[in-house]
């Protein structure tokens, strides 16, 4: 991590709380990312994990503090966030439109072409690219409502990776999906990561030891923030689970 | 402690209904304290109280349940006349349509005290043919009948009812021998009638006219066809009859657009009006006598005009079938209604796709109930209608939008709260509404075949304009009704997509609402996306197979409407759900 390296995403000591009388979700959060870096956003749920990335994208507007993407405000200026390729959890995503594989991934290309104009020839070949990396070519003219689990995981993937974006932020991208495939999906992020993109991935637990950079241990605020090492001390542990047993979770 | 609550509340309740009924109970006495010590007696229509007012003078109070001006169709019992209709000392009623339900209510509520059926009294008069006071000789036997059931209730007035009876019996006879000589103005050859309703069949047969045709018997209960209006046009062109006549009953119905649609087709002068059932004091029509003098005036000055006679402007000769399938476009009315009705059947069905992507399928509710209260409102102030509609279709739709935003009710809440308070808001404001007849029936099914010219240019550029918009913009709109949170993420402006989507869904809504009525107007909406969605792999495949289903249940529809002579919205509404039926049947297996 030169200091030649550019970066991409600051937050700046940010509140969120999405109803007064019930407090905050998230508060004094400050965090600085530059590119080529993978960060694991960890803590329990309902511990403003979600809420955090979508102050970042700017779909969670802060009450307190502000969020910049590369020198920009992505609530003030929504452009921006077309740099960024935001993969929300399964559960979020509407799979009963009649739409296949190959549609939802070239809505990846929509940022490029703008709402006017119609995918070039770049553009098919980018979006049959991402679909074979994520090894869907099979089922690329299927509905999305028709495919497994883990094929729409991959699927969701495929979309970004054909938006190519400078930062991506997925939100529990391993939940429910099996080993190979979480596998899978971490190749390519760290294909990504060394293709200079800043990867930030909210999960509840490790996907895979020694991949991240940093680790953010999130519980309504920052409990910690670092190198791995440094942050996945038992005290810190304790303090963002609330819990005695913490040994499980570094396993 | 919820449940004491709720109990207190319904207690509460229970408390104020009881109170309310003391005050209807009052209110039936304060009728009584009017009337004094004369006769109460109540009927149904304004011109049926003039007449039991020429024999029971001022021995008695005579009260018309239906106002003058107001169409019997669109009278609804109030609580007031339901306790009118108890106390009165005797009911009478003519017995026919929606006048007949008013009566068989009275007779229920009213504890076998005296009623009064006039068609039971008259031989040559049925619920079918009941406009039998057009003929002053039948109303004379009449008097004597009703004389006679006055007479019972009130024995003590007999002698005075019968002397009442002997004096509007000589009026009759003057104004039938009056009615004799100017009808005798006519030509023989122009004695020929045609109006929107046959109403005028006692009184052509009393004077020597011939009805030579009509649209349908009764108001109210009617939906126009397509067949029986080019019918109309057939017989009138044959027939050589250059005039229709219109009932005043009918001065704002589609009904009445229908014929002056099929005149302005044919070369036809229409003629205002005939007064049947109500007296309109603002026209100066007040007495049963006054409306038959107008009526005679109207129909002799009308008859003995010399007009071009009528003429097809279009027609069309060819073999078997393709007669069959172009007889029904022979009329330029006919034309209209087919590309007035595609227009709009596309653009909603266009709208309607992205609107059920973003599952707003039921906001089309909203909207049309919001453009019948927003129609019903035009009429009121006197604005454009289509205006007045298209105003209210949008507020609806910006209010269902910021309500949802304000509060954590689902969207489905709001728009059945909005839908039903703005159907219950037309209702009212039409109740309150005098000398004009506007029938709820005739908005929810409208007739595609009575648009007008003007109608159908306002249509076609407002649904053109909604499909130019949706076309141009299907990407940002397929993305962001499929995922507005995908669409936000990648930076583009979904409020602005959102209210976009909106607004040409109030203004396709709206369209289809004005032209073929708030019901099919919902349906096309809803039906033709929902059959494409089931059976659909991609989004252009989904919009295309939309639209072409859209496209194919108009053409049916209007062509079963026109050879099974249905309302064409009806019509069009079933081919599309049945094509979603076999759609659906076909995926499953």
């Amino acid at each position: 991590m030169t200091s030649s390296k550019t970066q991409l995403l600051t937050v700046s000591n940010v509140g969120v709380s999405y109803n007064h009388r019930n407090g905050y979700v998230l508060s004094g959060v400050t965090l600085q990312a530059e590119e080529g870096e993978m960060i694991l956003l960890m803590g329990p749920n309902g511990g403003g994990k979600s809420t955090l990335l979508k102050a970042i994208i700017g779909l969670v507007k802060p009450v307190e503090g502000w969020v910049k993407i590369m020198g920009r405000d992505p609530t003030l200026e929504p452009d921006i966030r077309r740099v960024i390729g935001y993969v929300p959890q399964l559960s979020e995503l509407n799979i009963h439109a009649p739409i296949t594989v190959k549609d939802l991934v070239s809505f990846g290309r929509y940022p490029y072409t703008g709402l006017l104009k119609k995918l070039g020839e770049e553009d098919t070949r980018i979006i049959e690219e991402s679909i074979r990396k994520v090894n869907l070519e099979n089922v690329a003219d299927m509905k999305i409502s028709e495919i497994s689990i883990g094929q729409l995981a991959r699927a969701a993937i495929a979309r970004v990776l054909a938006q190519n974006p400078k930062i991506y932020l997925l939100d529990e991208p391993f939940e429910s999906i099996d080993k190979p495939t979480e596998q899978m999906i971490m190749d390519i992020l760290k294909e990504e990561k060394r293709r200079g993109k800043l990867i930030i991935v909210a999960e509840h637990h490790i996907p895979e030891k020694g991949a991240f950079d940093k680790i953010v241990l999130v519980n309504r605020r920052v409990i910690a923030y670092g190198r791995p090492e440094e942050v996945l001390t038992e005290h810190n542990l304790r303090l963002a689970y609330n819990i005695p047993d913490i040994t499980s979770l570094l396993s | 402690m919820a449940w004491r609550n709720t109990v207190l509340l319904l207690l509460a309740l229970t408390a104020l209904t009881a109170a309310s009924l003391q005050t209807a109970l009052a209110t039936s006495h304060q009728i009584n304290q009017q009337t004094g010590d004369k006769l109460y007696i109540v009927t149904t229509l304004p011109v049926i109280a003039d007449i039991i007012k020429n024999i029971a003078g001022e021995y008695a109070v005579v009260e018309s349940l239906v106002k003058p001006g107001i169409n019997i169709a669109s009278y609804d019992i109030t609580p007031r006349d339901s306790a009118k209709m108890a106390e009165a000392d005797i009911f009478i009623y003519v017995g026919y349509g929606a006048e007949e339900v008013l009566g068989i209510y009275a007779e229920s509520i009213r504890d076998g005290a005296p009623v009064f059926k006039l068609l039971d009294h008259i031989p040559d008069a049925d619920a079918e043919e009941p406009y039998f006071w057009l003929d002053p000789m039948k109303v004379e036997k009449l008097s004597w009948k009703i004389t006679e059931a006055l007479s019972q209730v009130d024995p003590g007035n007999a002698e005075n009812y019968i002397r009442n009876t002997r004096a509007f019996s000589e009026k009759l006879r003057e104004l039938d021998a009056w009615i004799m000589s100017r009808v005798g103005e006519i030509p023989p050859e122009k004695r020929k009638i045609i109006s929107v309703r046959d109403t005028l069949s006692h009184f052509a047969s009393r004077y020597g006219l011939e009805v030579v045709g009509y649209v349908t018997a009764y108001a109210g209960t009617y939906e126009p066809q397509s067949k029986s209006v080019t019918e109309l046009a057939d017989r009138a062109v044959k027939e050589q009859v250059s005039i229709f006549f219109i009932e005043y009953e009918e001065s704002a119905t589609t009904l009445r657009e229908v014929v002056e649609t099929v005149a302005d087709e044919i070369n036809v002068e229409t003629v205002e009006f005939i007064y049947i059932e109500s007296l309109a004091p603002q026209h100066g029509v007040r007495t049963y006598i006054d409306l038959m003098r107008r009526n005679t005036e109207t129909i002799v000055n009308a008859l003995t005009q010399d007009l071009d006679k009528p003429s097809v402007k279009q027609t069309t000769q060819s073999i078997f079938p393709i007669n069959l399938l172009l007889e029904p476009f022979k009329y330029e009315f006919m034309q209209r209604g087919l590309v007035t009705l595609l227009f709009v059947v596309v653009a909603a069905a266009l709208v309607g796709s992205f609107a059920v992507l973003r599952g707003w399928a039921i906001f089309g509710d909203a909207l049309a109930h919001g453009g019948v209260a927003g129609l019903v409102m035009a009429y009121l102030i006197r604005i454009d209608y289509f205006l007045g509609a298209l105003i209210s279709g949008l507020f609806v739709a910006l209010a269902v939008s910021t309500v949802e935003k304000k509060t954590r009710l689902r969207t489905d809440v709001i728009i059945a709260f909005t839908f039903t308070s703005m159907f219950a808001l037309a209702i009212v404001i039409l109740s309150y509404m005098g000398g004009v007849t506007v029938s709820i029936e005739d908005i929810l099914f409208a007739d595609v075949t009575a648009v007008s010219v003007e109608m159908m240019q306002r249509t076609l550029i407002t649904t053109s304009l909604v499909m130019v918009f949706a076309l141009t913009f299907r990407k940002a709109l397929l993305i962001y009704t499929v995922d507005p949170v995908m669409a936000s993420s990648m930076g583009f402006r979904t409020t602005a997509i959102h209210y976009g989507l909106l607004i040409i869904l109030a203004v396709a809504i709206i369209s289809a609402f004005m032209t073929i009525g708030a019901i099919p107007a919902i349906a096309s909406l809803i039906i033709p996306p929902a059959a494409a969605f089931i059976s659909s792999r991609t989004p252009t495949e989904f919009i295309t197979k939309s639209v072409a289903i859209a496209v194919a249940s108009s053409f049916a529809g209007l062509y079963i409407s026109y050879y099974v002579n249905t309302n064409v919205g009806a019509a069009t509404i079933l081919v599309a759900a049945l094509i979603f039926i076999i759609l659906l049947l076909a995926r499953r297996r």
